[in-house]
């Protein structure tokens, strides 16, 4: 997708110039940076800490890819944890299978399967909502979720499609009442794992709005 | 036509299931009988966002009825059951057959096809009548607009305008573009030219006949080899043209025509399309993801764009001695393809104060609200969801001026005093008002992501002109005129035609 900022166009948003230097640091310095990440791993290793490593997808996926290019597999200290979540894209695009990269990890990492964790939140919610195995991301009970139908009305049932909202309990300095862009399959009841109330079994993007015809819109502008 | 549709039960609405046929380099080929079981049960219960099935014998798009009365989901479906086909299938590589054939072809002859399509649509007009109607139901575009399209079918199809056309777009050194199609050309005394038909494949995009039908007459007019893929929304028409295609099936163009439906990025059928030598010309309409992702991927043929644009009004301080008149000009422009073309107004950028803009607002909202009366607008619900989220959250100190139908949203205006992210626009009969202290501070707003400005009045307009087109916009029209077209008009800074032959000197 073009940059707006690149046709030189006053009026485009304001921070797309802040993006090349993050993508030079991401994807133009990938290599330094992985190294840095298993010299910490070894470095916590050997002074008896446990580690617990926290990203995207995709960068683990990376972190994998560089591990094998090294050749050097960190062993770490039973109780250790990797814990993923969103960004199921790289930069370039390239989709990240989720049983794939979970073997990856364990594989790579050399820790139990079973310490290998997926979460789902947001930057604007104060908690986390951890996958089970069975698959289900059991949302805590300081987050009340409400589902949306595509007009903004809140719905409800006992396995529910919508937009996904949310009051957070643990929000003290601002209002925690969020409807976020995330498109969820939510459903009630207790799950094999033992946990019971509300969980996200499929997580979305709400599709943007469908062209029609040749109007439409490619990229965000000001206007 | 009638006859075809009869024997192989083509285009019948059956009980909300319509068998749609493709044609395939001038076979009409006609989908598998499925039962209703099969088809209800490729789509999950529950999840009424999946629109699309692939059955092993057959594809199935599902598309949600609406009701004519009140412009809302009624909680059915219609359901068009489709072939499935190999890319190989409509991919030509005997280019000697080509030059010897469908390229050798004299213009009249493709005037005479165009002439020929039209007489049997006009002929059979109550099957045209039977599409429309069933396309109707799940159409989101007002009555009105519908008929008027389909009434209108004569212009799209006329041997004239076809001419027009050719001789417009594909005119070089002063001599008719008819001239260099028919063969070589001599231009200055000196050299031979002449315009070398391509193998086109046509990715349309959008709900509305009018953009299958208009790059399927673009790839005849220039005697293409050509493939069509059909959009979700507007496959009937586009089936319907297929018909009547083949009832002319011995014809060059015919046997070299294909018009047809894939999902839109299956990798089974595109890896192939896409490959070098497949195709001389991609030509790509739609949305930014439907563009991006035909660019990256063909790499080696080259890719003609229509992108996704939109369209603005620029309204000078004279019209505040004239409201009333400059409102019906301006909602005029608002309400092109309602709201969803790329020539329709998003954005009115006012020169005044904020009051004043809160007073055009109101004259506009005024006249809106009688479109909504005259002809009732489909408003999808989430674009509903999305002006909620406007009103209560980014734009919450705008001024609003709403037109309900049944206390939900109709139509209406958010007069912004600050700037707008153009993404936020749910294309729905809302208009942005932006308030200027000068129409000259709106040309910083003003890219090639804009396709049209219409501008009041016509003093302001001539002397804006060239400044406003130099940011990157296609076209300044008169406000109020901002839907005109022509035979052989540019289209986004493009003789199109032009751009679907290769120019080859001999």
């Amino acid at each position: 997708m073009p940059c707006a900022a690149s046709h030189g166009a006053p009026g485009t948003r304001k921070n797309a110039g802040q993006f090349k230097p993050l993508q030079e640091e991401a994807v133009g310095r990938q290599e330094e940076n992985y190294r840095r990440i298993t010299d910490s791993i070894k470095a916590s290793t050997e002074a008896g800490h446990k580690v617990f490593i926290f990203g995207a997808p995709y960068q683990f996926k990376e972190l994998c890819e560089f591990i094998a290019g090294d050749n050097r597999k960190p062993i770490m200290k039973k109780g250790s944890l990797v814990l993923f979540g969103g960004g199921w894209k790289s930069f370039t695009g390239e989709a990240v299978d989720r049983e794939s990269l979970a073997n990856l990890l364990s594989d790579s990492l050399n820790i139990p399967s079973q310490m290998v964790l997926e979460g789902y939140s947001m930057t604007e919610i104060n908690a986390l909502t951890l996958r089970c195995e069975h698959g289900r991301f059991h949302i805590p009970p300081v987050i009340e979720p409400v589902i949306f139908d595509e007009e903004l009305n809140p719905i409800k049932g006992n396995d529910i499609r919508g937009m996904y909202g949310f009051l957070d309990l643990m929000a003290v300095s601002y209002p925690g009442f969020l409807i976020t862009g995330d498109y969820v399959r939510m459903v009630q009841g207790t799950c094999e794992c033992g946990l019971s109330g509300p969980a996200v079994t499929e997580i979305g993007r709400v599709a943007g709005s469908e062209i029609k015809g040749c109007g439409g819109i490619m990229s965000s502008m000001q206007a | 036509m009638k006859e075809l549709c009869n024997r192989y039960d083509l285009l019948n609405n059956d009980n909300d299931i319509i068998r749609v046929p493709f044609l395939i380099k001038g076979t009409i080929v006609s989908p598998p009988e499925i039962r209703r079981e099969a088809i209800e049960s490729a789509f999950p219960s529950g999840n009424t966002d999946r629109t699309y099935a692939r059955l092993p014998e057959a594809q199935v798009i599902r598309e949600r009825v609406i009701d004519r009365k009140t412009m809302k989901y009624t909680g059915d479906y219609l359901y068009s059951v489709m072939p499935v086909f190999e890319a190989e299938d409509i991919i030509e590589t005997d280019t000697g057959k080509l030059a010897d054939g469908l390229y050798s072809l004299p213009v009249e002859a493709i005037l005479n096809y165009m002439e020929r399509i039209m007489d049997i649509l006009l002929t059979d007009f109550t099957c045209v009548l039977e599409v429309m109607e069933t396309w109707r139901l799940t159409s989101e575009y007002p009555d009105a607009f519908i008929e008027q399209w389909f009434a209108a079918i004569q212009s799209v199809f006329g041997k004239e305008e076809a001419r027009q056309m050719i001789n417009n777009e594909l005119s070089f050194g002063g001599k008719p573009g008819s001239l260099f199609l028919d063969g070589w050309t001599e231009t200055d005394g000196r050299a031979m030219v002449r315009a070398m038909p391509t193998r086109q494949l046509h990715i349309t995009a959008g709900n509305v006949p009018e953009v299958p039908l208009l790059s399927t007459v673009r790839a005849i007019l220039t005697k293409s080899c050509a493939t069509v893929k059909l959009p979700y929304g507007a496959v009937l028409p586009g089936a319907l043209f297929a018909l009547a295609a083949a009832s002319v099936p011995d014809h060059p163009i015919t046997k070299n025509l294909s018009i047809l439906y894939w999902q839109g990025g299956d990798d089974n059928v595109e890896n192939r399309l896409f490959t070098s030598g497949a195709f001389d010309r991609i030509i790509v309409w739609g949305s930014p993801e439907a563009v991006t992702s035909v660019q990256s991927r063909a790499l080696f043929t080259r890719v003609v764009t229509l992108n996704p644009r939109y369209g603005v009004s620029l309204i000078g301080k004279e019209a505040f001695s004239s409201l009333d008149e400059v409102a019906a000009l301006a909602a005029a422009d608002v309400m092109i393809y309602d709201q969803k073309a790329c020539t329709s107004s998003l954005v009115h950028y006012v020169e005044g104060t904020e009051e004043q803009a809160n007073e055009y607002a109101e004259a506009i909202r005024e006249t809106l609200s009688r479109w909504d009366s005259e002809a009732p607008g489909f408003i999808a619900p989430s674009a509903v969801g999305r002006i909620k989220r406007l009103r209560r959250g980014k734009y919450i100190g705008a001024g609003w001026h709403i037109n309900t139908r049944e206390g939900n949203f109709s139509s209406g205006l958010a007069v912004v005093p600050g700037e707008f992210d153009i993404l936020d626009h749910p294309m729905s009969r809302l208009v942005v008002v932006r308030p200027t202290p000068s129409l000259e501070e709106v040309l910083n707003y003003l890219s090639r992501y804009v396709s049209m400005a219409g501008v009041y009045p016509e003093k302001r307009r001539l002397e804006l002109r060239d400044r406003i087109l130099a940011r990157g916009v296609s076209s300044v029209l008169p406000l109020g005129s901002c839907d005109r077209t022509w035979a052989g008009m540019p289209h986004d800074d493009m003789l199109v035609l032009s751009e679907l032959v290769d120019w080859k000197n001999g």
